[in-house]
């Protein structure tokens, strides 16, 4: 049993679409079923009836999302009808936790392999929800205080000056662009036709214009440092992951090049959910018997440009290994999507680099984090 | 209607600001519209520009996907589709005839062509063009802003075939809402020409006597019953250069007027002319902004720009002592001091010169008073004014200062004839020059208002500020004319008294039903103020209490009689004024409406069932099977949190403050009709409405919307005070303490709590501070 572990034999995405957008409109189901397809059809190798499950993250799982989206996705993607489907909801976290979820499966000889996706349409259903109802006592308790807040708090305990984060932010654009220009995207894209249109790259990256960024009032408190500059745009995106054993790929002779090497879940207060990358990572590195250093490339969601900073600052992190490709702040967080869209992405990025390991993590509102060490075996 | 004349697409020629607006305004009521240019960037440019004019010219801005714009070289064939083409190019003859030429092959067979033209003849424009052109071609003189003005100038010429004309001008009175008056071809037309002959006598008359510019506006607006920009604030804005043009032409082409050196422009104008301080266009004109919120005035004799320093004259003073325009300018001429003198010398030379153009630019008063009242928003038109001021009076102080007064009118009054206008048996009549009598004033069959029935039917009651008045075929009228302030009709003591007795009259004496409305420029724009602010300083909060509850019982009375009780309100309808509206069965209401509840803004919320409401008229629309309707409650947060006021009928249908079952009246004039009709229709099978009850989402939903509101005030977004109110909002449009999506409340309940939250932010101290503000500068604080 030592030598059955799970691998993730490749993940693709859509284009992130932003407000006004070519995406806008676009069903969110019909966008992952156009990420999956396309997935199915450059993994022939391993044949479709083998797929047993399909799990789809979602923040908001209602409206256009509603319904036990994940089977609605595999019936459009063509899975086959014996194949089991269940949407997971970890708010920002919730297809990372379907990585997890696919992998442990996989791993415990559940199922032979499985599809982790994730989506959200954040323009067809406002984040909280159509019908938000809060719990008085938990009202009292600040656990639904907003996330800019949440981020605010974590700028004050740091210190992490306005400038700082607009440099960061400022990164994240530059590095999105140049990545695209370089085409390090293309192959983790699924061009999305809609409306006559065909869109094939992001479209939150942009050239900044650092006088208009300079000039915006302070988005969640007015004498806060956060902006609408430095956090991660409202947006809509879809991506899905191919998971497997090892052995099982063995069978259908592919050679697998990512390992799933830990997992880790973690709590922390509420009111600095930015912070949850930090116990995350620390479990997800014990668990992997590792330790920081021998992480070569980093996937940091970037939710806010100050609860990154205090990642990296308190943690200790190397800022050269992290987000090589641009980040959230600069593509946009479809809150549900943005698991598997990182895992993606970093698979991608350790390719370009060559890295042994790599590192995906994120925050998730209500306080919490969640880690994903992967090796490229 | 045999002649109702069918218009399905209109071409604009020329987009300008005049003519993008006159598209925008066909655009309003539905009709489909190419608006022409030279070419197709200025003709997307004009159109697209008009969606940024302030105040909008659009009721939905959505619509302006109703105009096309075309270009000359690549559409013309699309004339051809259109059955009226309006001309509204740069003012140059040869321009507009070569138009005329190149689109006349392509008009389709009974389409017509007008020209917008406010300074060419007709006889000019027509000159040389085919019989087959000239006989379906005539002016069409739109004011600007077309949504908001009124008048539309006819003017045919002898080739035209005049058939066309009355299809025409009904068309403009029912669909487009606009007044039709008709002029001769003679410069500047009627409005123009007696509006610009009163601004230049004003400026003549100001210099002589070294007036400062805003003690003559102070003096020539609201208080005498013309619009607020008065005399150099409207120069101004129209723009000096437009002024003088019009002066210009009067001056050039009026050779046999006794009055033409009027229209000379005097030295300073020119001097500012000649400084491109043509007004706001170029920013500095009478008026020159120099900070935020710091205005200064031009000195007329040095051209220098100084603060304003408004003189107390004890002719204002006396004047201020009545309610009505027409009393205030009285009041105002009959004082002896400068100011009294001034305003004599003024009106007196404007009334005389309208007088002598009787005749030669229209046939008659009617068709002058109109063109002022339509064109210039003046309260009345001169002969109007003149009759309030008293014909013989007036004519003898004339006389007394040597003044020519027209043989007509001495002849009229030395007939026993002794006012311009008379009710004969119930009916309107103008003295007719032509025939030295009497005449009916011709109206539009569906022109009908208060005043209209009180002379036709009866007057049933009258108090103080509202009358009950009989409006015929068994329907009553409850006429809101506030002795407090008429422009404004704010809620007092006689108002609900005389609905309450509209009411009981109705069920008493088996009338159909009821209707709500008024002749005014606004039908209510909320509580007395003063009132509630007085007892509140007073700690009396018994007597808020009493205003808020009995209001309540009042329109709760008015929501459930068994008859119809129709609102037909115009204008400002804000706070009580739609609370009154919306306690009523059916809403048939004028577009030029503006509904708010504002109640926020002087730190109250609504307090005699604005709440109610908007929660019934928002679940009526959206329907939602969510237990606690929480989109519901957010829509109606969002509307009364935010003091929302829609700038159109067709907004406050989008806004919910009015449904889609309520009726819109473009024609102001045609209001009362049609809504007196309504009662009778809905007379008929009458049902009263059901009590309703609502799920609500409770402390659950609340919280959600406090939330929100800590995060606006975080960001200070909001004030202090905003969150403070925004949560007892929140509380009653939640359901209070007993609301929850599982435990429905009635009416009355919600009533309740709204009643207990109004009563006690009366008591705030910054609730006070912010009523007070708006008593003394008319705007809101935000403390």
């Amino acid at each position: 049993m030592a030598d059955n572990y799970s691998v993730i034999i490749d993940g693709l995405r859509s284009p992130i679409g932003l407000k006004n957008g070519a995406l806008i409109g676009m069903r969110p189901d019909d966008l992952t079923a156009e990420v999956v397809k396309v997935l199915l059809e450059r993994n022939k190798s391993i044949p479709k009836e083998t797929i047993e499950d399909i799990v789809v993250g979602c923040a908001f799982p209602e409206g256009n999302q509603g319904m036990l989206m994940a089977k609605g996705i595999g019936i459009l993607s063509n899975l086959p009808e014996e194949a089991g489907a269940k949407v997971v909801n970890r708010f920002c976290g919730s297809s990372m936790d379907a990585v997890h979820q696919v992998s442990q499966a996989v791993e415990l000889g559940d199922i032979g392999a499985g599809i982790a996706a994730g989506v959200e349409d954040m323009f067809g259903v406002p984040m909280g929800g159509f019908n938000p109802s809060f719990h008085p006592e938990l009202y009292a308790k600040d656990y639904y205080m907003g996330m800019g807040e949440t981020a605010e708090i974590l700028a004050k305990d740091l210190d992490i000056s306005r400038s700082d984060q607009e440099e960061f932010a400022i990164n994240s654009h530059k590095k999105a662009l140049s990545a695209i220009a370089e085409g390090k995207y293309e192959s983790e894209i699924v061009p999305i036709e809609f409306n006559g249109n065909t869109v094939s790259t992001d479209e939150g990256p942009r050239e900044p214009n650092v006088e208009k960024i300079k000039s915006l009032e302070p988005a969640f408190e007015a004498d806060g440092t956060i902006t609408a500059a430095t956090s991660s745009p409202i947006s809509t995106g879809a991506a899905a992951a191919l998971i497997t054993s090892n052995t099982n790929a063995q069978e259908f002779g592919i050679t697998p090049e990512f390992r799933v090497k830990s997992r880790a879940i973690a709590g922390v207060d509420w009111t600095r959910m930015g912070s949850g990358p930090l116990p995350a990572t620390e479990k997800a590195l014990s668990h992997a018997g590792l330790t920081m250093d021998d992480i070569d490339v980093i996937e940091l969601n970037e939710a806010f440009a100050a609860q990154s900073l205090y990642v990296i600052r308190k943690g200790g992190w190397d800022v050269n290994k992290i987000n090589l490709n641009g980040g959230a702040i600069a593509m946009g967080h479809p809150l549900g999507c943005s698991g598997v869209r990182i895992i993606v992405t970093l698979m991608n990025v350790m390719r370009q680099n060559d890295a042994k390991f790599g590192l995906a993590t994120m925050c998730i509102g209500t306080g919490q984090g969640i880690a994903t060490i992967i090796e490229r075996i | 209607m045999g002649n109702s004349l069918q218009i399905n697409k209109v071409a604009i020629l020329g987009t300008g600001v005049m003519g993008a607006q006159i598209a925008v305004h066909f655009s309003n009521v539905k009709i489909p519209v190419y608006a022409f240019d030279i070419s197709q960037e200025i003709a997307e440019k004009g159109v697209s520009s008009s969606t940024k004019i302030k105040p909008s010219a659009f009721y939905n801005p959505k619509t302006v996907d109703l105009i096309t714009p075309c270009n000359y070289d690549d559409h013309l064939e699309k004339i051809s589709e259109c059955d009226w083409v309006i001309e509204v190019i740069a003012e140059r003859l040869d321009w507009k005839q070569d138009l005329y030429q190149k689109i006349a092959p392509h008009l389709k067979d009974g389409a017509f062509v007008t020209s917008n033209t406010s300074g060419i003849a007709l006889s000019e424009l027509s000159s040389g063009l085919p019989d087959d052109f000239t006989n379906r071609f005539f002016i069409t003189h739109f004011f600007n802003p077309p949504r908001y003005m009124k008048l539309v100038e006819i003017i045919t010429s002898e080739k035209t075939n005049l058939d066309l004309i009355s299809p025409v001008a009904t068309f403009l009175e029912e669909t487009l809402g606009k007044g039709v008056v008709y002029a001769k071809d003679t410069p500047n037309f009627i409005a123009n020409r007696i509006g610009v002959f009163g601004m230049m006598v004003t400026l003549q008359e100001a210099y002589k006597r070294n007036l400062s510019v805003e003690d003559v506006d102070a003096l020539t607006g609201t208080l005498i019953g013309r619009p607020k920009s008065a005399t150099f604030r409207t120069a101004d804005v129209v723009g000096l250069d437009t002024l003088s043009f019009v002066a210009g032409t009067a001056y050039e082409k009026c050779l046999e007027d006794s009055n033409r050196d009027i229209f000379k422009i005097p030295d300073y104008l020119q001097t500012m002319l000649d400084n491109k301080w043509l007004g706001q266009k170029t920013k500095q004109g009478f008026y020159k902004k120099i900070d935020k919120g710091v205005i200064h005035s031009l000195d007329l004799q040095t051209l220098e720009y100084t603060p304003m320093n408004k003189k107390r004259y004890k002719g204002v003073r006396f004047a201020r002592e009545n309610t009505y325009p027409k009393d205030r300018l009285k009041a105002l001429i009959n004082t002896n001091d400068i100011a009294g003198e001034f305003t004599w010398e003024v009106i007196s030379q404007s009334l005389l010169y309208s007088a002598e153009r009787v005749g030669e630019i229209a046939d008659d008063i009617v068709n002058i008073d109109r063109a002022m009242r339509w064109g210039f928003a003046w309260e009345m038109g001169p002969f109007e004014v003149w009759d309030s001021l008293g014909v013989s009076e007036t004519v003898d102080r004339m006389r007394a200062t040597s003044k020519n007064v027209p043989a007509w009118i001495t002849e009229m009054l030395s007939t026993g004839h002794n006012s311009f206008y008379t009710y004969i048996s119930g009916k309107l009549h103008y003295y007719d020059v032509e025939t030295k009598a009497y005449t009916e004033v011709k109206q539009h069959a569906k022109t009908y208002n208060m005043n209209i029935a009180k002379h036709s039917h009866g007057t049933i009651k009258k108090l103080w500020s509202a009358s009950v008045v009989d409006l015929g075929d068994g329907v009553a009228g409850v006429d809101l004319h506030s002795v407090l302030k008429a422009e404004l009709n704010p809620i007092d003591g006689s108002i609900m008294e005389t609905i309450k007795y509209g009411i009981d009259y109705v069920a008493k004496n088996n009338f159909k039903g009821l209707v709500i409305s008024g002749d005014g420029a606004n039908f209510c724009a909320g509580a007395n103020l003063n009132l509630i602010l007085g007892a509140a300083e007073r700690k009396d909060f018994e007597t808020i209490e009493k205003i808020s509850g009995g209001l309540q019982d009042l329109l709760q009375e008015v929501r459930f009689t068994p008859f119809p009780v129709v609102a037909a309100p115009f204008g400002l309808v804000l706070g009580g004024g739609f609370e009154i509206v919306g306690a009523c069965d059916k809403i048939v209401t004028a577009a030029e409406s503006y509904i708010g509840l504002v109640e926020v803004g002087v730190g109250l919320i609504p307090g005699a069932g604005g709440n109610l409401r908007m929660l019934s008229n928002l679940s009526n629309k959206i329907k939602t099977t969510m237990p606690g309707a929480f989109p519901v409650v957010q829509k109606a947060f969002e509307t009364i949190g935010f003091a929302k006021v829609a700038t159109s009928a067709k907004q406050a249908q989008a806004f919910s403050y009015l449904t889609k079952e309520d009726i819109i009246v473009v024609n102001r004039d045609h209001l009362l009709f049609e809504a007196k009709n309504t009662v009778i229709k809905m007379a008929e099978n009458y049902e009263a409405p059901e009590m309703e009850s609502f799920k609500l989402p409770g402390v659950s939903g609340r919280l959600v919307l406090e939330g929100s509101i800590k995060g606006f005030e975080k960001a200070k977004k909001i004030s202090e005070h905003d969150g403070f109110i925004g949560k007892k909002l929140a509380y009653v449009l939640t359901g209070g303490d007993k609301g929850g999506p599982f435990t429905p409340v009635d009416e009355q309940y919600l009533l309740d709590i709204e009643r207990e939250v109004f009563v006690s932010l009366c008591g705030e101290p910054k609730s006070q501070a912010r009523i007070a503000y708006m008593l003394k500068k008319g705007k809101p604080l935000r403390n």
